[in-house]
């Protein structure tokens, strides 16, 4: 079994004829948690849209536990930024993680009885049952990001890729949802977060990306943390800026 | 004489347009620009039909007053009601427009001035005859003595508070927490964008006025990011759009306000495309560039 | 004059409902993709393609016409699509920019057969503020038989335009085709378009694609109701707007059907306060908990 859930090599992406990604190549492991950890406008966003083919880029090679993409989409679950959804958008909380279940090359199907205790079980894992007929705009922060994680829980992927599930979450939230993923991991599940939050990345996470506009550096959290490190790979910038946010 | 009039009026229309749609693109604000030309149409109507004239100056404020009113109720469905944008400026524009019409169609027996078409084509062409004559001399006409005043307070606010209203464009929450109110800048803009709309009815058409908002404004915006730079270069691209389009018009024997729209449109086209390959070149150059 | 046994009159409420239940049927999909002011472009740059394909062939055939119509709105599309991707102009601008480039040049060709005295033939102004009477028979049934299969292509993929409205990232890591979708309901939204211009004008088109949704939005926020409700207001919104039109000599339908439409949104609205107000009274307001 392919001991890595990402492989990039020598991604780069250009945004408006200005390079955002400088030439990436890091592989990440399989069964862990990993946080993707950069300054705002580092590149993080960027760069797992790009690993998901959302963004197309100029180069690179992406593969998923040694396939390309599209041989193993039904693997890969994307829970998008909280601020990039439309809390407005006519849709109730099951009609979101039913999508988990739509199959693309099925897409006239009704959803099954299985598909039904799939996403009731998905429901349940979040605890958000009882609000599932609710329109989403109704819920709470932390509410609202469990839909998203419900949904990728749904799709039973063996990746989950998550784009800043922390912000706008209140702190009972935030360990809720990171007791689901730490459930998920011991089930040999692999997660990829990114995370602007430094304060936070020794609790959450097991290994580390860092990134600012270029890989910085890669590794076990325990080796990355350590304030060498980080001072060597960021300056004070990256602590400056995400001891402020937080 | 004629031509020369026509120009002027023409050019009485696209400055201020070209003006206010600066300010209006960058807050995202065109399509509400485009709702309130259409909606005024109702105010008009009305105001010609208690008038029987074309040029009854408190009248026509009071149709801009239509315009104003449109941008509050698109609000209150955004806001309140919370129906999305884009469909509220659709909902309220279309019904407004829709009674203009009707009104149009229900009185077109009577008033004979007001037709379905020069809601659509304007009266470039005629509104030379209306002249207005001073002690024996020709001082202008009667579209020109409405769109006049117009001209001198849309360069008088836009000079005078020309900081305000760039907090206002680009950065609306910097300026609330400077203790700006900004409500009041935005129904000051809307204002003045209605009673261009009301202005320039009868000359350009109430569909074109959106064209003339957004078309200079849009091409300076692709040359040029500094703020006073773009009001300049959409104001030359307005004004070189009406001379070139007119005379287009003439040479092509067709209606003279959508053809300066049309010369406008390639104007604007012109620039992106140029834009648009020498970027795509520049890419291809640059495509390892570091930062 | 009696209301089911005159042609003209069936032939009228026949045409303006076939227009109006595709039309506020795929302007659902419209709505969702926050697209309504899109619809409206669409609608405007119509009428270029239309005079061309008339003064390229000189006939006023409806299916020369349509095909016109369907090409420029495809154009418009494309022009729309390709200057928000190469350009800093926000979404607004750029459906501002297209609709008044193509309403533009499309008045100037109308002024210009108008000024060749072509235009007593044509009639091309009927599609400024749309004439039912100027459609045909054979033109409705032709009209049906499109909108029967716009219909079917909707409910058969509404759950895909769906989902994809609400979050088109989601469904690309999906592995669903977001360009092929795109094309496929934006070609639906361009052939009700230019189904609908004839009876309705380009002017107010968009209205009959927008209004329906916006009326039924504020009554459910699930889908398949959604639909349903808004077809059921664009079939009331066409009966009631052609009926009006009848009341009185030399009244248009398109604008009546707006009238009618929007007084149904203004019911829905009253609706919706107090549905909302009594839900506040009676239920104390669930605090979310984290």
């Amino acid at each position: 079994m392919e001991n890595h859930c990402i492989t990039v090599e020598n991604l780069q992406v250009n945004y408006h004829q200005q390079v955002a990604l400088e030439s990436v190549s890091v592989e990440l492991p399989a069964g862990k948690i990993t946080g993707i950890i950069g300054p705002n406008g580092s590149g993080k966003t960027t760069f797992l849209k790009a690993v998901l083919g959302i963004v197309t880029p100029a180069t690179g090679i992406v593969r998923f536990f040694g396939e390309e993409l599209d041989k193993v989409r039904q693997q890969v679950a994307y829970v998008p930024q909280r601020e990039s959804v439309d809390w407005d958008f006519p849709i109730s909380v099951y009609d979101v993680v039913s999508m988990g279940r739509l199959n693309p090359k099925r897409w006239w199907q009704r959803v099954a009885a299985e598909d039904l205790r799939i996403i009731q079980d998905a429901l349940a894992q979040v605890s958000l049952t009882e609000l599932q007929h609710r329109q989403i705009g109704q819920l709470s922060g932390g509410q609202q990001q469990r839909v998203f994680l419900a949904r990728a829980l749904a799709q039973q992927a063996s990746l989950i890729v998550m784009d800043e599930p922390f912000v706008g979450v209140d702190v009972a939230s935030q360990d809720s949802i990171l007791k689901v993923l730490q459930t998920l991991r011991d089930e040999g599940k692999s997660i990829v977060i990114v995370h602007h939050d430094l304060s936070t990345v020794a609790n959450y996470f097991d290994y580390v990306v860092l990134l600012n506009n270029k890989l910085v550096a890669a590794g076990d959290t325990k080796v990355m943390l350590k304030p060498e490190t980080l001072a060597k790979a960021y300056g004070h910038s990256l602590l400056f800026q995400s001891t402020s946010e937080s | 004489m004629g031509n020369g009039l026509i120009i002027i009026t023409a050019l009485l229309v696209a400055l201020p347009a070209s003006l206010l749609g600066v300010f209006l693109m960058m807050r995202r604000l065109v399509m509400v620009g485009d709702a309130i030309s259409h909606a005024v149409l109702p105010g008009i109507v009305v105001a010609y039909l208690i008038t029987e004239s074309r040029d009854s100056f408190p009248m026509l404020l009071g149709a801009a007053v239509m315009g104003v009113l449109t941008t509050m109720f698109i609000d209150f469905l955004n806001r309140r009601i919370r129906i999305q944008q884009d469909a509220a400026i659709g909902t309220a524009f279309t019904f407004l427009f829709a009674v203009g019409v009707l009104l149009i169609a229900f009185f077109a027996g009577t008033n004979t001035d007001l037709d379905q078409e020069c809601v659509l084509y304007g009266d470039l062409e005629t509104s030379f005859l209306d002249q207005r004559i001073w002690g024996g001399y020709l001082v202008g006409t009667g579209a020109i003595f409405q769109l006049l005043p117009l001209n001198i307070l849309v360069l008088t606010v836009i000079v005078f508070a020309f900081r305000p209203l760039t907090v206002w464009a680009f950065n609306s929450d910097f300026g609330k927490l400077l203790g700006m109110k900004t409500g009041r800048w935005q129904l000051l803009m809307m204002s003045l964008v209605s009673i261009h709309a009301v202005f320039s009815f009868e000359s350009v058409g109430a569909i074109m006025v959106v064209g003339m908002l957004v078309l200079p404004a849009s091409a300076a915006y692709l040359i040029s990011n500094k703020l006073s730079v773009v009001l300049f270069l959409s104001a030359t691209i307005g004004i070189l759009g009406c001379v070139v389009g007119f005379f287009v018009a003439l040479w092509l024997n067709v209606s003279i306000a959508p053809t300066i729209v049309s010369i406008c449109g390639l104007f604007f086209t012109t620039i992106w495309l140029v834009q648009w390959l020498r970027g795509e070149r520049k890419v291809i150059q640059t495509g390892a560039v570091t930062n | 004059m009696n209301y089911f046994t005159d042609p003209t009159i069936q032939r009228m409420f026949l045409g303006t409902i076939v227009i109006g239940v595709t039309a506020s049927a795929v302007g659902v999909f419209a709505f969702l993709r926050k697209k309504a002011l899109v619809g409206d472009a669409i609608s405007h740059a119509i009428l270029p393609g239309v005079a061309v394909a008339y003064i390229a062939t000189e006939t006023r055939e409806t299916w020369v016409l349509m095909l016109g119509a369907v090409i420029a709105g495809w154009l418009a599309t494309q022009f729309m699509d390709t200057l928000s991707r190469t350009t800093k102009l926000k979404a607004d601008a750029v459906v501002a920019i297209v609709l008044s480039i193509f309403f533009a040049i499309g008045l100037v060709l109308i002024s210009w057969i108008q000024g060749t005295g072509k235009d007593a033939q044509a009639g091309l102004s009927d599609f400024l503020f749309g004439k039912i009477a100027a459609i045909s028979t054979q033109d409705i049934y032709a009209f049906a038989v499109l909108a029967v299969c716009l219909l079917f292509l909707l409910l058969w993929k509404y759950k895909t335009f769906y989902f994809l409205a609400f979050n088109a990232e989601y469904l690309k890591v999906r592995g669903f085709s977001i360009r092929w979708n795109d094309m496929l309901i934006s070609t639906a939204s361009i052939l009700a378009i230019a189904m609908g211009i004839q009876a309705v004008g380009v002017v107010l088109m968009s209205a009959l694609l927008i209004i329906p949704v916006a009326g039924a939005r504020m009554l459910t926020f699930r889908i398949l109701p959604l639909m349903a409700i808004s077809v059921l207001f664009g079939v009331v919104g066409a009966v009631g707007g052609a009926f009006s039109s009848t009341l009185a000599p030399n009244m248009p339908t398109g604008p009546w059907i707006i009238v009618v439409l929007f007084f149904i949104v203004i019911v829905c609205l009253v609706i919706r306060y107090f549905s909302e107000r009594t839900k506040r009274k009676t239920i104390p307001k669930t605090q979310p908990n984290g």
